[in-house]
């Protein structure tokens, strides 16, 4: 899967969503990460196959942060991120993207930081 | 080669002609259908059969139904109403890479649809008016792959 990672790093890197965010890490942030970033994970990935074919559904889940006390930062990082990623149909090296989904974005606040936890469903035919 | 996959469902669209239909959400063909000749007789255990004639099957669409607001939606119901032979249906399996059905013009005669039914609306309380059109298709449709 890190070709799946290194096509979302290139696409985050081509979008405006890049010009808005400190930064969009794999999994985890490092801990003096500046507000506002983002950090993407694999939930799961699951195998198909047919008789000939192959391929991954995988869901993959975006978390944006951000501190300010308006929400308005947040929800336009959101509209950033679905223009970068919503039917995108990523290039991962061997695979052919068949669609990308996003399936749910859930807006919460823990203790003073915004939230938007967006999550998509990728499903990849192997070439 | 490459492998080839199968095409995400919302790459898809209707048009007739140039005129879109607009809250298409699903198109369906149930194929063509040969019919099989029985050429046993009495006293045959076994059933043999000879091939016939293809019928075009038909074809279903239905989606959002947009009352009379949309003109592609409308432009079903002018063709069922005139019973026009429809020659430039596109059902898109993928817009972006212009894959679609259509009649085949290399038939002699050449392929047309006809709309067989328009009217058939369907409007539930905890969900959203769809609409049902469908057509017969005379000849064969032809894709674009």
């Amino acid at each position: 899967m890190t070709d799946l990672f290194a096509a979302i790093m290139v696409r985050y890197g081509a979008v405006a969503l890049s010009s808005s965010l400190t930064g969009l890490w794999s999994t985890q942030a490092p801990q003096d990460a500046a507000f506002p970033y983002g950090v993407f994970q694999l939930i799961s990935d699951v195998s198909n196959w047919t008789f000939s074919e192959n391929t991954e559904n995988c869901l993959l889940q975006f978390n944006l942060f951000s501190n300010e006390s308006d929400p308005a930062e947040i929800c336009s990082l959101f509209e950033l991120l679905k223009t970068a990623f919503d039917f995108h149909e990523l290039e991962v090296d061997n695979y052919e993207t068949i669609y990308m989904l996003r399936e749910s974005a859930i807006l919460t606040r823990i203790e003073g930081i915004w939230q938007y936890n967006v999550t998509y469903r990728i499903l990849l035919g192997e070439l | 080669m490459s492998k080839v996959y199968p095409k995400a469902g919302y790459k898809g669209d209707i048009y007739i002609g140039a005129m879109r239909i607009a809250g298409g959400a699903t198109w369906s063909y149930g194929g063509s259908v040969r019919a099989m000749l029985p050429t046993d007789e009495f006293g045959d255990e076994i059933v043999t059969d000879i091939p016939g004639q293809i019928t075009g099957g038909e074809i279903t669409i239905t989606g959002s139904y947009l009352m009379s607001q949309d003109a592609g939606q409308q432009l079903l119901k002018t063709r069922f109403d005139s019973g026009e032979q429809i020659t430039d249906l596109k059902l898109y399996i993928s817009k972006d890479d212009d894959i679609y059905l259509t009649p085949d013009n290399t038939t002699s005669p050449a392929s047309y649809v006809t709309v067989t039914n328009y009217d058939n609306i369907t409007h539930d309380k905890s969900g959203t008016g769809t609409f049902t059109c469908t057509m017969k298709v005379s000849g064969k449709l032809l894709s674009t792959y």
